[in-house]
């Protein structure tokens, strides 16, 4: 087994979806690199591991989460400085601000069990066992937090508003 | 929002950060050198430990596990059982089974195909043969009547992951007539973990399967747990017996009904888990409780102006009546019965059935949490959501009914002056149809518990209707009554 080769090649393939995972579920763009970089230095160091697991992408991703939630216990999240403005929750013309920006607004507002559920689902495309096995939940777990992201997501008036959101007659 | 939506949502929201690819040289470079760094870093911690070890004078016991593992590895099964394979135990003490192994498929307590079987030492006297290839793995406790036969033939101990282990060796076994075990037939052998009040058996007629089955029984690694057995308790318990081994479910028990139409059936008891029992799962994993309505479960219904028509099995002569309702806010009612009747009351199993007007504070719009407590058994209460129903749609103009009268049309309910509820059909069309007249009866709208009876005059015409419910016994009998509008 080529374990440097077969980590390589993981990286290239899956490097940017990860870190764009992670930003979606909250970080922003330097902190999911550093995140991500973590994360995966860990699988690294026990790649035959990752290799013989069921499921190297829920496998990953479960590292990457328990990553960031190491993280998230480790830091006082209270006060950042930070050279932007903080993004606002409230679109004034919803047509005029970015899909991205409010999809970001949208999953910052649900629950963060939802908001992984959603992002790992939908986003990184793992199944429903996957995902369940990347958050060690039942698949029900699953199925119940997605019907209820997307019950909640379609309650948004700001996505709702969107232009290309064709939820809206 | 459906799912093609929201992946179109999120595919956009992902292209907008812009991310970069990882330069993956620098780091698999990175990666290299914290790998050396946490092999040195345990090197010189175990040199440390065994220095001091040594230094005290103190005999180190070997211990199970992989003091190695880092503590970010995934809290998955995956890796604690070799590929293909998934773990199951009890007590602390877990085997390793192939995957697609069920759990507890058994007919009349005998393995029927190849299985996990939790043993609880009792066993139904219905003898049968097993399926000449089906293997199974058993897990009692240790102190019960197939633990104390496993531990009669441990002929030798040995040491796993620092507990003593008492082997039984695999050997042919034969029917017994006191131990249900033995009737598998083909070879079969156990360990014992007495100090963990733990015995897991083995029987294949593979006999190096068995062996190889009972060479995996080790300790559950710390931070791991294997899901209890919660069937057969009430709602509290079951989640009181999660927690206790350090897992937890979430607010509702998962009822499942069937598609009943109107009529919704209740939960009491839970039967079973989502993660089936035994599963070694990471400590504080979410486990859902499930149940299932049994045949005889009470059901409900919502009625118009703001009446609900519960329905129960019992004595037809002491019928079960509501006796009070409550509600506890948040739409949440409750419902309790007690027997009514003489002293005497028939054995049989009818549905009795009553109508009780919901307090005022009930809102039918919304989905509304029933309990229903029978005095007989209290601490079992039952429990369903009764949603509101669907808005009926007027039928369009120029549309024919297949029926001129029906249910829609009835204008007696219950029985007033019609057979009582639960009457036979046949007696009801006894008194009900004058054949001498030529009045005569049809079935219509059966469905496999629901069905009309229509009285049709000499003409055709319908003066008198009967909704029928199926009884256990497959016959029909009146639920209620109605007269045909003119």
């Amino acid at each position: 087994m080529d374990t440097d080769g077969d980590f390589t090649a993981y990286v290239a393939a899956r490097g940017q979806t990860l870190v764009r995972s992670a930003v979606l579920l909250g970080w922003s763009l330097p902190e999911a690199e550093d995140h991500v970089q973590t994360a995966l230095m860990r699988c690294y160091s026990n790649w035959d591991r990752v290799t013989a697991a069921a499921d190297i992408d829920a496998y990953v991703y479960r590292v990457l989460l328990n990553a960031l939630s190491t993280s998230r216990r480790r830091k006082w999240w209270g006060e950042r400085p930070t050279a932007d403005l903080p993004e606002t929750s409230v679109a004034d013309a919803a047509d005029q601000v970015a899909v991205g920006a409010a999809v970001r607004a949208a999953l910052k507002r649900l629950p963060e069990q939802q908001r992984t559920v959603l992002v790992l689902r939908y986003f990184a495309d793992l199944t429903e066992r996957q995902t369940a096995t990347a958050l060690g939940i039942p698949v029900g777990t699953v199925k119940s937090r997605l019907s209820r992201a997307l019950t909640e997501l379609s309650n948004d008036d700001h996505l709702a508003d969107l232009p290309g959101n064709r939820s809206t007659p | 929002m459906n799912e093609t939506q929201i992946r179109e949502l999120l595919e956009t929201a992902g292209q907008d950060i812009a991310a970069e690819p990882i330069d993956a040289d620098s780091l698999l470079a990175a990666s290299r050198r914290s790998a050396r760094t946490r092999r040195l870093v345990q090197v010189l911690s175990v040199s440390t430990a065994v220095a001091v070890i040594v230094a005290l004078g103190i005999a180190l016991i070997p211990r199970g596990g992989d003091p190695q593992k880092p503590s970010t590895e995934p809290a998955t099964e995956e890796r604690l059982a070799p590929p293909g394979m998934r773990l199951v135990g009890m007590n602390g003490v877990a085997v390793a089974v192939p995957e697609d192994w069920g759990t507890n498929q058994t007919r009349c307590d005998v393995a029927v195909k190849d299985t996990v079987v939790f043993d609880k030492g009792t066993y139904r006297s219905c003898p049968i043969s097993p399926p000449p290839d089906s293997s199974s793995v058993h897990l009692a406790r240790a102190s019960s009547l197939p633990g104390e036969y496993w531990k009669a033939q441990v002929d030798h101990f040995k040491e796993v992951d620092g507990m003593r282990v008492g082997v039984a060796p695999v050997r042919p076994v034969s029917c017994s007539a006191e131990i249900k075990l033995a009737c598998a037939g083909g070879p079969a052998g156990a360990v014992v973990v007495a100090g963990k009040d733990v015995a897991i058996w083995a029987q294949s007629r593979d006999e190096s399967l068995v062996r190889d089955l009972l060479a995996s029984v080790q300790l559950i690694p710390d931070g791991y747990t294997a899901v209890p057995d919660v069937a057969g308790r009430p709602e509290g318990k079951a989640r009181e017996t999660l927690e206790q081994a350090g897992l937890r479910a979430p607010d509702e028990v998962v009822c499942r009904q069937s598609d009943g139409g109107p009529w919704v059936e209740m939960c009491s008891d839970v039967t079973g888990s989502d993660v089936p029992q035994g599963s070694v799962v990471p400590g504080g994993s979410e486990v859902e409780l499930l149940s299932s309505p049994s045949q005889f479960s009470p059901s409900a219904r919502l009625l118009s102006e703001r009446r609900l028509e519960i329905s129960v099995y019992g004595s037809s002569s002491c019928p079960d009546r509501p006796d009070s309702i409550d509600s506890a806010g948040n739409n949440q009612v409750t419902v309790h019965l007690s027997q009514q009747g003489g002293r005497i009351c028939t054995a049989d199993l009818g549905p009795n059935r009553s109508i009780v007007t919901l307090p005022a504070d009930i809102d039918t719009g919304q989905p509304i949490s029933l309990t229903l407590v029978l005095a007989y058994a209290a601490s079992h209460p039952y429990s369903a959501v009764l949603k509101p129903p669907a808005p009926v749609t007027p039928p369009s103009p120029g549309a024919t009914r297949r029926l001129p009268c029906t249910r829609d049309d009835l204008a007696v309910i219950l029985g007033q002056s019609g057979p009582a509820p639960g009457t036979s059909l046949r007696t009801a069309a006894r008194s009900w149809v004058d054949s001498r007249d030529g009045q005569r009866y049809v079935l219509t709208d059966k469905t496999a518990n629901e069905a009309y009876a229509l009285i049709l005059e000499s003409d055709g015409t319908p003066s008198v209707i009967f909704t029928l419910n199926r009884w256990p016994n497959g016959g029909w009998a009146v639920d209620a009554f109605g007269e045909c509008r003119r």
